[in-house]
């Protein structure tokens, strides 16, 4: 999965190059809203928490 | 104009920055023969988030969006790095990884996204006082160029390690 997310900032840099701005933009910001999703998933996958 | 110009430079002097870390991070890894935990990889990922929001800045002109974009990865590498703090913070509890120099990497992160934050608000100030009409137009800087191949490379180098370390799967750790 990690790598995914690391492959999903590949792909943004990619249309930054290709002159793609918008699409750049939502995938990234999508990505870290995704991130905080895996954060969560850690928090409660090791402290066997439930939200 | 000078201003922006200004602007443009600081961008790619953070990601090359940001790029430093990244590989003295890199390079911990390598020498030490140490993987890096899940929470590490989500730093990483928060550095590199920051970073694209500097290119954007590089290639589409400075937008006030981007700095956005690189505020949320900041704030969510800070998240990150204090839970990780927090895990690890008992004396009972065994550290993750060596100290460098007196602090653990994960304290130097958390370091690293502070800062971030402050100069993001730095740029931010910048822009503000800005009121330049030309200031969309890309400039093609040979910093900015450099700072974009460098920061494309790194992340390349990331995508082959993870994938090695622990495939398309989430990461145990």
């Amino acid at each position: 999965m990690m790598a995914l997310l690391f492959l999903i900032f590949l792909v943004c840099f990619y249309l930054i190059f290709l002159g793609k701005r918008k699409e750049a933009f939502i995938l990234a910001t999508l990505n870290i809203v995704f991130c905080f999703f895996m954060l969560l998933h850690h928090a409660t996958s090791t402290l066997g928490i439930r939200l | 104009m000078k201003n922006t110009i200004w602007q443009y430079r600081l961008n790619a002097l953070f990601i090359i920055v940001l790029g430093c870390v990244l590989l003295g991070a890199f390079s911990y890894q390598a020498i030490k023969h140490e993987d890096p935990c899940p929470l590490c990889l989500l730093q990483r990922l928060a550095m590199i988030g920051i970073t694209v929001g500097c290119a954007l800045n590089l290639k589409f002109g400075i937008n006030v969006a981007n700095y956005g974009l690189m505020l949320l990865s900041a704030i969510f590498g800070g998240a990150v790095s204090l839970r990780q703090i927090g895990l690890h913070v008992c004396p009972q509890f065994s550290t993750f990884g060596e100290p460098v120099f007196g602090y653990s990497l994960f304290t130097w992160a958390l370091f690293v996204f502070a800062t971030s934050i402050f100069a993001i608000a730095m740029l931010l100030d910048m822009n503000g006082v800005n009121k330049d009409k030309n200031q969309n137009k890309p400039i093609a800087l040979k910093l900015g160029k450099f700072a974009f191949i460098f920061i494309g490379l790194i992340t390349i180098a990331e995508v082959i390690t993870t994938f090695n370390l622990c495939g398309f799967g989430a990461c145990q750790g």
